[in-house]
């Protein structure tokens, strides 16, 4: 079997885009969250958020002119971590036209423009039939397809091998990155494009995602909302960005001399088939999605010496996930750091796995682990070594990185420290 | 050493009914399914004319009445589909939950009308302009509290997984045809790895309504006649629909241990992207006879072998054109027989490529496969015909609309 390497990293944060400023960031410990600014949710339950602040929007544009006018912010994210992780990599003309080269993007959902829609409401509130008759008059598509990133990216620079768009929510772009290794072991493809992209931060992203109760009410102290496993947490706050990564073909990245971040060399996948709206209680999934990435890796529980948390800030997952990961490593659990980089990005919902996949890579190549930030109070079902408040100093081999999603799927994988042997 | 994968159990639900069966018959009837639908504002269109999954009821398959309140229409069409094909394979029970894997592929997000407009109006002030604040504090806090889970396209996985207890390796698919062919394809391919001994694989899609037919008229791609029929004249766009498919996939071998009945294997597969075009429709002939030619060789035959292609048949004529052109391309002289299933169901979209392999899968095992297309456009060159004889070996293929461009292989279970 073929080995599959890292050799590109591009991100888009709310604590930075570009990877150099997302890792500073990691390593500092910043809060990404911020009271909402891109509409006025002052009569919503949830007024806070993990915005994007410093992506230029006009410079993607210039690049893909296809995508002026386009509402999904999402798509812009993934559009510009693309752009940097091609660079990053190296990719040139003829890899990215290659047919084995491929592709697999995580999403979650397409964005319903109510204010559009808002804005097709007859003047007299003639009611529905009006209505639709105006919104049927407008010609224009307000649809925005989950393809769409793919697209435009293939349009650009003549992109033909296999193109996915997966849409397993939480799960989503951390399954594309495992999709990504296997195509590359298995010698179906020497490079693929993986990652996620995602921004839930509209009217009815955040209106909905509020209305299940899963978000952090914590509006006064937006940044200190986010706090994975601390006792006092009380949800999610939502993100927005993107991450991609350029998976490799060890061989491949060799001869053309790429830099290497990291191997990558396990994929766990599994379903909790319980409920849609909550992670099986005793954990059994989310383990068995860690045992199958341990597995996959060739090693045992013990080699593993970081754990890259879902820790999504919300009671019941912090719970789950620090159960599911005592199943899996025993004793030893309490030995391993966990973090989460949730507590300072917020939760990118599709993109979170792979934002936080590129995290990890900062523990090979700056040698630190991203710490929890407002963690103050020990909760007594959450009672690991969670890397608190502050970066840790790391020199080990072998991580692991979860994704638990909405609807019960859940990846994991294992990143290796590359080395010639 | 790879493993070989088979087919061994087909769920259909599509406007031509339920279960293989009752579809297989309909088609061989060539009993069309298209019908004038009666949705709210189907006035403003030129016509209302798709294809219903009528006389569906999600009782009759879901037992779980919670569950059912929650689930949208992609959702309780896919999991009936899943009964049917976990029935139509005699499947539980036989297969550990971690090693059945689940790839599902769903169609553009349709959103459910009746949640989304009183969410709209109520979002509207007396000057009749839309408000954030009316929005936040009227709007949402008189809507269902899940109405995320509605729209969420990994849903109909999740139910399937949840109402059949499957825990293995899974992946949700999106949006068009060829996307769902992928799903099928993912779960061929983690059988044939060992990721997997079985899989559910399949697609929904639901477009025969409001929102479905603004979309698609703005698009350009609505056919404007209402009429479904690849290659000929008369073909002007896509005629809505809707519809689920899930197909059982198992280890050959040991489908065969256990006993059961084998409709075909899957044997090759492939898929690429066409960077030309709006990314709807790019109708390069190049790329889709690649797809073809590569699947062939996945499957290790030659072109020569394959007796069906069943067409991905857009119904739009610059599409048909190509595809007919890269059809020619790839079999030369031996001109296999060519259908397609959408002048009788309308396009299911998303669905459309599962129901393919349903019916291509019982057509492998028939030895025989419905031929429904006819009148060929004579500015079309059909270097084909549309009847044919013995089958043993289909090709199906699922092109547009969208970029991805994909084909999979199956023969007659030897």
């Amino acid at each position: 079997m073929k080995r599959a390497v890292i050799t590109g990293a591009g991100v888009v944060s709310p604590i930075g885009t570009g990877k150099e400023k997302f890792f500073n960031s990691l390593q500092k410990g910043t809060p990404g969250i911020s009271k909402l600014s891109l509409f006025d949710a002052s009569t919503f339950p949830v007024r806070i958020a993990g915005e994007v602040k410093d992506l230029d929007f006009n410079g993607v544009v210039r690049k893909y002119p296809m995508a002026e006018g386009l509402k999904d912010r999402k798509v812009f994210f993934g559009l510009a971590a693309f752009e940097e992780a091609a660079e990053d990599a190296l990719l040139d003309n003829l890899l990215l036209k290659s047919r084995r080269t491929g592709m697999v993007l995580g999403l979650a959902l397409e964005v319903f423009p109510i204010e559009e829609f808002g804005s097709f409401a007859p003047a007299d509130n003639s009611g529905i039939g009006q209505f639709l008759e105006i919104a049927r008059s407008k010609k224009t598509v307000l649809q925005t397809p989950l393809d769409t990133t793919g697209s435009l990216i293939a349009a650009k620079y003549g992109f033909r091998g296999p193109l996915y768009t997966n849409c397993s929510a939480c799960a989503a772009s951390t399954q594309a990155i495992g999709q990504a290794m296997e195509m590359v072991r298995s010698g179906e493809l020497d490079v693929v494009i993986a990652g996620g992209m995602d921004s839930m931060l509209n009217p009815l992203g955040i209106g909905g995602f509020s209305l299940l109760g899963a978000l952090s009410q914590r509006n006064e102290s937006p940044e200190a909302a986010s706090r994975p496993f601390d006792a006092h947490r009380d949800g999610a706050v939502l993100g927005e960005g993107a991450a991609i990564l350029i998976v490799e073909e060890l061989e491949h990245a060799l001869r053309r001399g790429a830099n290497i971040y990291c191997e990558l060399s396990g994929f766990g996948s599994s379903l909790d088939a319980y409920k849609p709206t909550d992670p099986d209680p005793d954990g059994s999934g989310a383990a068995k999605a860690m045992q199958d990435a341990i597995k996959d890796a060739g090693i045992i529980e013990n080699e593993i010496e970081y754990i890259n948390a879902h820790g999504t800030s919300t009671p019941k997952n912090d719970e789950v996930e620090t159960m599911a990961i005592k199943k899996v490593f025993g004793q030893k659990a309490y030995g391993i750091p966990v973090s989460s980089v949730k507590s300072m990005t917020g939760h990118l919902i599709a993109a979170s796995g792979a934002v936080e996949t590129a995290a990890c890579l900062m523990g090979f190549r700056a040698g630190y682990i991203p710490p929890t930030i407002n963690y103050n109070k020990p909760d007594v079902f959450c009672d690991l070594d969670y890397v608190p408040n502050h970066a840790r100093e790391w020199n080990g081999n072998y991580m692991l990185k979860n994704s638990f999603g909405f609807g019960g799927q859940n990846a994991s994988l294992v990143l290796r420290r590359w080395s010639k042997q | 050493m790879k493993n070989r994968v088979a087919v061994t159990g087909l769920g259909v639900l599509s406007p031509l009914g339920a279960g293989i069966k009752e579809t297989w018959a309909r088609v061989i009837k060539k009993e069309s399914a298209v019908f004038k639908a009666s949705f709210e504002g189907c006035g403003l269109f030129g016509h209302s004319m798709c294809g219903s999954v009528a006389e569906f009821n999600p009782e009759d398959y879901i037992p779980n009445r919670r569950l059912l309140k929650l689930m949208n229409r992609e959702a309780l069409l896919s999991s009936a589909a899943a009964r049917l094909a976990i029935d139509d394979a005699h499947i539980e029970g036989c297969y550990k939950p971690e090693s059945t894997g689940l790839f599902i592929g769903s169609g553009l997000t349709s959103g459910e009308p009746d949640y989304l407009l009183p969410l709209i109006e109520n979002s509207i002030d007396e000057n009749g302009n839309f408000s954030y604040g009316l929005l936040g504090s009227k709007a949402l806090p008189g809507c269902n509290p899940l109405l995320s889970f509605k729209i969420l396209p990994n849903m109909a996985l999740s139910y399937i997984s949840i109402l059949f207890g499957i825990k293995g390796r899974n992946m949700a698919f999106n949006p068009w045809p060829g996307n769902t062919l992928q799903a099928v394809g993912m779960a061929m391919r983690a059988i044939e790895s060992g990721a997997v001994d079985c899989a559910l694989a399949g697609g929904c899609d639901s477009k025969n309504h409001f929102i479905g037919f603004t979309t698609f008229s703005n698009l350009g791609l609505l056919s404007r006649k209402g009429i479904s029929s690849p290659f000929s004249q008369e073909s002007d766009g896509i005629v809505l629909s809707e519809g689920a498919s899930v197909i059982v996939l198992e280890n050959y071998d040991m489908a065969l241990k256990r006993g059961a009945v084998i409709y075909a294997e899957l044997s090759g597969f492939s898929t690429l992207t066409d960077p030309s075009g709006t990314g709807y429709i790019s109708a390069s002939s190049e790329t889709m006879a690649e797809v073809m030619n590569n699947t062939i060789s996945d499957a290790d035959i030659n072109a020569g072998e394959v007796d069906a292609v069943i067409a991905g048949a857009a119904s739009v004529r610059q599409s048909d054109i190509a595809e007919a052109s890269a059809i020619g391309k790839v079999f030369g002289r031996s001109t296999p027989l060519v259908t397609s299933f959408k002048p009788l169901t309308g396009d299911m979209l998303a669905a459309s490529s599962a129901f393919d392999v349903c019916i291509g899968s019982s057509a492998a095992a028939k030895g025989e496969i419905p031929a429904i297309l006819s009148n060929a456009d004579p500015e079309i060159d059909l270097n084909f015909s549309f009847s044919g004889g013995e089958v043993k070996t289909v090709l199906i293929n699922a092109f547009e609309p969208g970029r991805a461009k994909t084909s999979l292989l199956l023969r007659r279970a030897q």
